[in-house]
Order: C-alpha cells, then structure tokens, then sequence
C-alpha cells in the first residue's frame, strides 16, 4: 500500500466515523502504538540511512495529516453529542411557574408613601401618635374650648370614660411639640375618626396626613412654597398651589389649598386637597403649660410655625379613580391587589 | 347661608353680577357651595283679590269670591286651612283656568256646588318655596287685581354661601356686603334705621322695664372661667295697633329665597331683619308681658317646663338663661326677682328661653296687635349650652353661639319698629328700653413688620391701615406701629395676627410668593424617625415575602370579640353609629380572620396588617400575617401545601430579611391563647424578647368566622426590639460536623434540645440543624429520636481533638437530663 492510499484510506475511516469510540477506534488502527503509520515508522531502521531521513519526513507527514483530521472530527462529533443531549432536556417553558403569592401595599399606604417620600426629601421626620386621645389635646389645646361652635364641625366619637377617638391627626402638633424642642419638621400618618354615616364619600375611619414645622421665622409664604413642592411631588412640573382664607381654631391666618392638576385622564382643575395655616399662638401656650406641667422649659412662646393637613384618601380616589372611600376597607384582594408597581 | 342676590345688588347697587360672585368670595374665604338660579311664577298665575270668604256648609272648603281684575269676579273653593275667614282685600296667588302646573292643566269645575275657577295655590304648589301648608296670601293692595305675579315676584338667584364659625359678621346680608365693599372697594347703602327713639334708658315711664342677671356668673362645666356676663345689652320698643296678617310680598318673596316660612307680619319682620342685620330678635305680645317687665334671669326656675310657641315642652336647667315677664309681684330690683322667682308658678310668666325660642306664654297670636320687640346680646357660651342641651338649633342661636354684634341691639329693635309701622299700620312708642353695657373688641396693637414677617409679604403699613380701615377698624398709625379699634361686629379679631389674616385677605391671598424654610433642626428631634423607618422596612418585607397588607377597620363590638376568644373591649363607644362597631378592637387578629372572609372559599389567603389596637392595658401597636390555603397551589406541578411549617418559614425569612433572630417557644396548656389550637401554639421571641404569638387558629373560632380547613396566624407588638451588631470578618477555615441522634420523650421541643445543645457547645459551634424525626421501633413510646447536624468552626482548621471534648460535653449534658443517644 502506497503512503498515499493509506492516507486516504484513513482520512475516509476518519470522516466516517459515527462517533467517539468509533474514531477512537480509527485513531488505534493507524496512528496507535502498534497502528499501520505507527508501524511504517518501526521500518525506518531497515533502510539505509541515506534513505532514511527522507522517507520519515514522508510518513510523519502522513501521520501529522491524520492526527488533524482526528481532531477536528472528535470536535465534530462531540459538539453533535452535546447538541443531540440538550436536545433531549428541551421543555416547554411556556407552562406556568409555581404560583408563589405575591405580595403588596395597600393603596392608603402608597399614597402615604408617595407623599411622606416627598416630604423625607425636603427634612421632615415621619411620626405617628395614639388613636385615643382626651379632649385636651383634641380640642382644648388647639384653641377649640368646650364651648366653640367649631366643634360642631368635627362630630366626634366619645367613649364611654370620657376620652374621644381623634377627630384629626392635629393632636399629635401637641404631642411632639411637648417632647421635643423648636426648630422641628414632621409630618404624622395616621387614621381619625367622624361620628358619620358612610357613604360613598364619607368614612367614620379614614387617614389625614399632618405636617408641622416650627422655628424662629417661619412665613406664610413658607407654607406656600412647602404646599406647592407636594404639589409639584404629587402632580408634576407644572402644578400650582391656590390659596384661599379659611378658618381652623388653631392656625391664624388660616387657609385651604387647593392644586391644578393637569388630569391625564380626563379634564384638569383645581382640587381642593386641605387646610393650612400658621399656628395660633393659643397653641404654643398650650403647649409651654403642658411642657411645664412635666418640668420642662417653656420655648415655643415667641416662635412661629405652620402646620397643614391632608386626606391621602381623596388623593388615591382622584389618582387612581376610586369610585367609593368604602373600597378602601372591604380589602377585596381584586380590589387592593391592583395597587402593585409604578402606577404612573 | 342662602341669600338672593339682589338682596346684595340692594345693598351694593354697584355688585358685579351674580355669574361672576364665585371667585370673588372665594378669595374673602367664603366660598359658595351654589348659586341657584330660582325662576319667577309661570305665567297664568295672577293675584286676585277676595271679596268674599265663606264656608261651604258640611265640608271642609271655604268658597272664597274674588276680584281677578281684568278676568271679573271669579269663585274658588278650597280646602287650606288659612283660607278660612280671610278678610276682604287680602290677596292670593291665583292659578288661572288653561295654565298648566306640574304637568296638569287647570280650568273651571265645580266642586260642591262652587263653580272654582282655576286655584288659589301654596308656595310650594307654584315652586316658590317649601310651603305646602295654606294659600300665599298677601296684604289688600299689593297689586292691582288680576296682575301677573311674575311681574311683581321676579327670578333671582340664590347664594348659598358657607360661612365658617369665626364669620358670624357675615351671617346677614349687611354683614356679606359689608365684606364685599371692603374688598371690592364699593359703596354700601344701608338699610333704613327705624324710627329713631325720642329718649333710650331704662326708666322711661310707660316704656318696658328691663332688669339683667349679674356680671361674673360662674358655670359648674367651667368654674375657672367666669363668664362676662349673661346679657350685657337689652333694647326693648313696644309698637302698638298693629294690624296682623300677611307680610309684604317683597318681605315674603326674601323670606322664602332665603329658605325661611313666611307666617305672619309681626313673625316675618322679625325674621326678615335676622336676614338683613344679623341680629336674632323675639316679638312678645305686650298683654302677656306682665307688668310691662322683663326679667333676664340666670340660675332661676330649674327643673320647670318651658312650653314653647311651637307647642314643644323643654325641662330648664340650673344655667339657662330665661326671658320672664314681672309677674307675679312687681320686682323693683334684681335681688327681689331672685328671691320671689321660686314662687312662681310652672309655667307662668316664661316668655322664652332666651336666644333660642320663645314662650307659649307671650307668642303673638292672630289678634296680637302691640308687641314688645326684644332685641339683645347675649352670652354665646351659655346660649350653646342649653340649645345644645335641650336639642333646639335655630336660626337664631345659630347666630349667638357665633357671636353677633354686641352694639348692634337698638339698631336692630328700631328697624323691627319701623317695619311694623310701615306694613302693618303699628305706631312705635317714642321711647326706646336699653340696658347693659356691651362688651366691644378690644384695642389690638402691631407694627407692619411683624405682619410682614408673619405672612412673608411685603405690604406697606400705609396699606394694612388702609385696608383696616376699609374693614371698619379704627386705626391710629404711628410709623410702623399700628393701634387698631376693630368694628363692633369683629369679635373674632383679638390679636394681631387676626390683623395680618385681614390684611392678607384683602390684598389678596393669591399673591402670596413660595419660598421654603431654612431650618437647622434641634438636637431633641434626632432619632424621632426611627420608629417610622423601622414600620416602612417591616411593610415592605412582608410585602416582599409575599404577603399583601390589608387595612381594616379598628372598631369591634362584644359579639365579635367573644366569636374570636379576644379579650372583652374596655374602650367603648358613648355614640356607636351601628351594632357591630360599638367598642374598639383589643387584637388584630380578628381583623385579619374578617379581611380573610372578604377572599372566595379556596383562595390562598396571605395578609397582613400594621394597626393599633385598645386593649385594657393600652393602645399599642401590632403586626399580624395570616395565612389559608396553599403557598403555591397545584398546577400541572404538584402544590407547595400550606402548613405551620411554611408559615413559620415565612416569618423566618423575614426576620432574617430584617437581620434579626426569631425563635418560637412552644406553649402548653393554659399558657396558649385560646384563639390557637391547643397543640399548635408559640410564643414569638425575637431577637431575645417575647413579642407576640403563632399558631394555628382554633377550629371552633375558625367555624365561628366561617372558615373551614387550616388558618394560620401570628401577632406581634411593635416596635419590634432591636439588637447589637458589629461586623465580624468571616473565618476562612473549613467547617468540622458532627451528626448525633438524641432520644427525648414527646413533650421535649426541638427548641429545648437546641437550647441545650447551643448553651453547653460553646464559641465553636456554629449552627444546630434538624435533619431526621424518628417516632417507632426501637424507640420507646412516647419518645422520639431528633437527629441534628452540629457544624464547627474556628480560626483555623479544627482536628478532631478540639471538637471531640465539645462532644463529650454535649452526650454529658444530653444524658444529664435524662435523654438518650441513638447509636449509629
């Protein structure tokens, strides 16, 4: 057999081998240790040495041909088995997953979250206070005597030992100004409560966002530019604050605000969201007097501060379109479940 | 409160018009909750005059004859009560035969005999006003016979303004203009004053003699506060030979725009000057006013039945205040009337309570015709009280409580004088009754600069004067310094930064500029936000644990308490709205059980709330999950089940989430809520502190909320403790392990065995682990074999002669207790 038909006799042996162990098998017949190349080599020493150089260039030439071939045809074959073995673990991933519960807030908490994120970014302190409270710090300390017809406007719920569920989060301006000294920033989440009936837009429970800040100079226009930031927070560039006079017993001046909202979905207006003011100085004596009641420093005499309040119930009716302030109680998963991710 | 507009246009006759009154009040803070535009009688309604009213035998009509002008002598037969004995001249609302009203046409008929020619109707019938009660009736010659009524009664629009509390100088319709003409920079023309008094005091002869209760009364409510007075300004004028009836229509049409019943002349003037003034008035028919006296008494005649003009009986109380006429003695002094007053007999000689309502005793009646007009100022705290009390709001009250004009008492009983001379042909006596000194506001200093600072604008003091002025203040302008007198009808101006709100409000609200505080928050405030922090980071891990919040409501009743096996609620309501929300709920948990229900049957239940709850021992704060059903249910693969244990799993991944520690202490017997089943019940400790419970929910609170198959729960008190930490640099070396199998009766817990075995290990054991409960042979009963996995580390590689005296100790411990180990 020439060198030549033996190399294409194994070339052909190569490229048709079916698989690993059958190349395997090739790679012993010609290039093994007692293989038909293998074996051309071990004559060498026969011939004479003239001769011998040459003709082991020839068959090292040869064998070098077919150690390529085995090589790229064991590359071949085994990225063929790889592909023949992944195709057998093919699934159809379209079926479901595991239906794993998946969890949320409900929608009172995202509008609150909304807002007090707002407020977060400009310093304030997010705080929260007792749902029970006496009539001191409800009324009496915010300039609201037993005797004022403005407690007709707050219908209130007594209990039968005297104290009262909070009319508004209002009480907790008292709260934290006793235990804590001016300058200060916070806002309060928290629910309140009306002796009445419910409706579609009446709840006897429902949550009001409260801000308060004190310090030495504080100006209305300060409340202004605090309400317009929410605003812009809440409702985009282009919102704008209005101002008109109102009356809360604690605040003097007093105002309600009102924002232009450019409504996405439908017609764009002024939406009045709440009350403002800056705080009377009735209540920073109130305040001094229970300060000094547990021993502390009178300090809040001479400052000035504003507080504001809001009902993130109205806010998430009017963003998200609820039809009824009840929706927000009943906790119908298909309701509340609704409020997941970037709602825009 | 609702006014017709051209009541306002009357007064300001250069008002814009009534389309463009929105925005404008709004800016003064008064804002409209509507304008109604109220039309004019439809045409084919007439005025007609009766001739003639008769009644028709065995029937309850009256065949009234009437000129109708133009359309000649008509008959009308009707059944309204006021149409009984009408006097000739007295004129009503006719509906002619062909107009058609309420989709009916009307024409001529006979009815019992009476040939009735269209019909006499009522307010209401022409939608005019509420009043379904009798004819409109107007006095003899209110307009020529037959007019059209529409030519006289015209269409208006209707204010409906709200008014906040500290606005009672608003609540008239001078008082609305008077704010308007500030703003709005108009003239205001007055209405007229009355017949000016010849002399005014309290000793005229023939006049009323008016005694008043003491300065400084003291209230049980509030005995620190002394009350100023009980009334501090009483005017009384008689005006006698009046002539009863039906008021003017203009008086009338005003009336009824404004909401308010046209009765009678002597009733409506009254009203209509409430309306035009602001300032309430009662009207005694003078036979009943004993002794021409008026006795304003406090503190007198408790516990007696006052029966009003409307036929309602009141009790009175220790600290009413009572209008009672001289009898039964003649008093000359106050201190006599305190000391006669027991005498009198219930009933007798209560003209009324004052303020609020008057008497049976001194009503005017159809033949009433010399009154008495009482016109004062009383005190608005003891007003409140007893109307509230007593559970009368009216019209008048309303105004007390709100605070009218101290001063404005004469002004008001001369102008009532003046109507009832001019519509019902009364002569007023010249002499005017008038007692008391008025407390006024107050002189209120300020400079410019503080009210500058206060609302961050910058208006001159030249314009703040100007504008105070504008208000009715008087005001004295010293450079800065400002020293204001506010008007009379101002009671809610005290201090100046009632000032700096006018001031704003009149230049303008809408030019208040934004800026935003520069504060350096005081040391005291840090810290504050932590409590929020650490409620946002639980809401959001449970959230992403899967569980979805819910917020439900905090009231319970007792019912609903005893069907959850919760503590009884101690905070209850005085006024509950309805049955089931009667008390404050003492858990969350049954809560969450109600919220579960409003899932369908089957559905994967997984909840969780952050509230406060009203325990006898304090509100607090809590966190609850629950969790029904399956974690994953079954799909083409098989469902993840629920179970304690994934439910336990689910609180340890949050505690882990949140890097804190969690162990469940396992209860027993008594110690377990009774809401959870007996057997499956812990107390959650985390990071060392007991917070709260886990379980599963008992089957028979469970039936009671309608849940059927496994619930499970866990409350926990908030703020949830925290711990120490620090951070530690891991050690590289590799772990030793060391399997062991202990035997230990049922009733030992994995918690104790692993509470042992962490106690007794010391610093190299790093984690215990669970990998095999085995219950059976050869296993004694009653016991069990709990094999754990015990992984060492240290700082460096561990041989076996550092970990096998560690498990010496442990098998010696183990076997201290009495426990047994499980050979390989």
């Amino acid at each position: 057999m020439t060198d030549q038909t033996l190399q294409i006799e194994a070339l052909n042996a190569i490229a048709a081998a079916p698989d690993t162990d059958a190349l395997q098998a090739v790679k012993t017949r010609y290039v093994g240790k007692s293989g038909l190349v293998t074996k051309e080599l071990g004559t060498l020493g026969k011939l004479p040495p003239e001769e011998r150089k040459a003709r082991g260039a020839e068959i090292n030439a040869v064998r070098a041909a077919l150690e390529t071939a085995l090589t790229e045809r064991e590359a071949v074959l085994k990225q063929a088995a790889l592909d023949a073995k992944l195709a057998g673990e093919a699934i159809d991933v379209t079926l479901p997953g595991l239906p794993l519960p998946a969890g949320g807030l409900h929608p009172i908490n995202r509008v609150y979250d909304d807002l007090t994120a707002i407020y977060e970014r400009m310093g304030y302190t997010v705080i929260e206070g007792p749902e029970v409270e006496d009539e001191h710090h409800n009324f009496e300390a915010l300039n609201v005597p037993w005797y004022h017809p403005a407690r007709d406007l707050q219908d209130t719920f007594w209990l039968e030992d005297g104290r009262l569920l909070r009319t508004h989060t209002s009480p907790m301006q008292i709260r934290y100004m006793v235990a804590h000294e001016p300058a200060l920033k916070v806002v309060v989440r928290g629910k309140v409560y009306r002796y009445e009936a419910t409706d579609a837009t009446h709840e006897a429970m429902f949550h009001q966002l409260e801000g308060l800040v004190v310090g030495d100079s504080i100006s209305m226009t300060d409340l202004k530019g605090t309400i317009a930031e929410m605003a812009r927070g809440l409702y985009g560039p282009t919102a704008k604050v209005r101002f008109q006079p109102s009356y809360y017993p604690f605040v003097e001046p007093g105002a309600d605000f009102a924002v232009w909202w450019d409504n996405p979905r439908g017609e764009s207006k002024w939406l009045e969201l709440g009350g403002c003011g800056m705080i009377h100085p009735n209540v920073f004596k109130a305040v001094d007097d229970l300060r000094e009641d547990e021993g502390r420093e009178r300090v809040y005499e001479g400052k000035t501060g504003f507080a504001f309040g809001l009902g993130p119930e109205r806010i998430a009716m009017l963003k998200y379109g609820i039809p009824d302030i009840r929706y927000f109680y009943a906790n119908d998963p298909k309701v509340i479940g609704q409020f997941r991710g970037d709602l825009g | 409160m609702k006014l017709p507009y051209t009541w306002l246009k009357e007064l300001l006759p250069a008002l814009p018009p009534a389309t463009d009154l929105e925005p404008i009040l709004a800016q003064l803070g008064l804002p409209l909750e509507g304008i109604e535009d109220v039309p004019a009688p439809i045409e084919g309604v007439v005025l007609a005059a009766v001739t003639e009213a008769a009644p028709i035998e065995g029937t309850q009509l009256t065949r009234l004859a009437l000129d109708v002008g133009p359309h000649g002598a008509k008959t009308i037969a009707s059944g309204a009560p006021n149409a009984v004995g009408l006097r000739a001249g007295t004129m009503v609302a006719l509906v002619t035969p062909g107009t058609t009203l309420g989709g009916m046409e009307y024409g001529v008929r006979m009815l019992q005999g009476v040939e009735s020619w269209g019909m006499a109707a009522s307010a209401k019938e022409l939608s005019l006003g509420e009043s379904a009660a009798g004819l409109m009736l107007f006095p003899a010659g209110t307009a020529a016979p037959g007019t059209p009524m529409h030519t006289v009664w015209a269409a208006d629009s209707v204010l409906d303004v709200e008014v906040t509390p500290n606005r009672a100088d608003v609540l008239s319709a001078v008082g609305l203009a008077r704010d308007l003409a500030a703003f709005l920079k108009l003239e205001l023309v007055m209405p007229d004053a009355g017949p000016q008094p010849a002399s005014s005091g309290n000793t005229g002869s023939g006049e009323i003699r008016v005694s008043l209760p003491p300065r400084g009364l003291v209230i049980e409510r509030d005995p620190s506060r002394k009350l100023r007075f009980g009334c501090d300004h009483f005017a009384a004028r008689t005006v006698s030979g009046i002539q009863n009836g039906p008021s003017p229509l203009w008086m009338q049409r005003r009336l009824t725009l404004a909401g308010l019943r046209p009765i009678d002349l002597i009733v409506d003037a009254s009203n209509y000057v409430m309306l035009e003034l602001g300032q309430p008035t009662a009207l005694y028919d003078r036979r009943d006013v004993t002794d021409d006296q008026i006795i304003v008494s406090f503190g007198l005649r408790q516990g007696e039945t006052v029966r009003d003009l409307m036929g309602g009986e009141h009790q009175t109380g220790p600290e009413d205040l009572l209008i009672l006429d001289g009898r039964p003695v003649p008093i000359s002094t106050v201190a006599d009337a305190f000391a006669t007053a027991g005498e009198v007999k219930a009933g007798q000689g209560v003209l009324g309570i004052a303020g609020i309502m008057g008497g049976e005793h001194g009503r005017v009646r159809a033949d009433t015709s010399d009154v008495v007009i009482e016109s004062a100022h009383f005190d608005p705290v003891l007003l409140r009280r007893t109307s509230t009390r007593l559970g009368l709001k009216t019209d008048a009250v309303y105004r007390y409580e709100r605070g009218v004009d101290p001063l404005l008492a004469p002004r008001a009983a001369n102008r009532v004088a003046g109507l009832l001379a001019a519509a019902g042909g009364g002569a007023a006596r010249p002499g005017l009754t008038l007692v008391g000194t008025p407390d006024v506001p107050g002189i209120i200093g300020a400079t410019g600069s503080q009210i500058r600072a206060l609302l961050g604008m910058d208006i001159s003091t030249t314009e703040m004067s100007e504008i105070l002025t504008r208000l009715g203040c008087e005001v004295v302008a010293a450079d800065d310094q400002l020293t204001v007198t506010p008007p009379s009808w101002r009671i809610d101006m005290a201090i100046w930064q009632d000032l700096a709100e006018e001031v704003a409000r009149l230049h303008g609200f809408i030019h208040l500029p934004e800026t935003l505080p520069t504060l350096r928050i005081h040391e005291s405030n840090l810290g504050a936000e932590q409590e929020g922090l650490a409620r946002a980071g639980l809401r959001r891990s449970l959230a992403g644990l899967g569980a979805q919040e819910v917020v439900t409501y905090t009231f319970t009743s007792d019912e609903e308490a005893a069907k959850a096996r919760a503590e009884a609620p101690t905070v209850r309501l005085q006024n509950p709205l309805t049955a089931d929300r009667t008390a404050m709920r003492t858990a969350l948990y049954p809560s969450l059980l109600k919220a579960a229900g409003a899932h369908a049957k089957g559905e994967r239940v997984l909840i969780f709330e952050i509230g406060r709850i009203f325990p006898a021992s304090g509100e607090a704060e809590r966190v609850g999950l629950l969790m029904r059903g399956d974690l994953a249910p079954k799909t083409h693969q098989a469902p993840v089940a629920g179970s304690f244990g994934v439910f336990k799993g689910l609180l340890e991944s949050l505690a882990a989430s949140l890097g804190a520690g969690v162990e469940v202490r396992q209860l027993r017997g008594d110690a377990v809520p009774s809401a959870l089943h007996p057997g499956i019940a812990g107390e959650l400790v985390w990071n060392g502190q007991g917070v709260g419970w886990i379980g599963a929910l008992h089957p028979a609170v469970a039936a009671e909320f309608g849940l059927k198959g496994e619930t499970f729960l866990l409350e926990a008190a908030l703020p949830l403790p925290g711990r120490a930490w620090a951070f530690r640099d891991p050690s590289r070396a590799p772990a030793a392990w060391r399997d062991l199998a202990i035997i230990a009766p049922n009733g030992v817990s994995y918690g104790e065995l692993a509470a042992l075995l962490k106690a007794e290990a010391g610093a190299l054991l790093e984690t215990v682990e669970p990998f095999d409960l085995y219950v059976g042979t050869p296993i004694p009963e009653g016991e069990r074999s709990v094999a754990v996995r015990l992984v060492f580390r240290g700082e460096k590689t561990l041989t076996d002669a550092e970990v096998d005296p560690v498990m010496e100790r442990l098998i010696g411990a183990i076997r201290g207790q009495g426990w047994g180990i499980r050979d390989k």
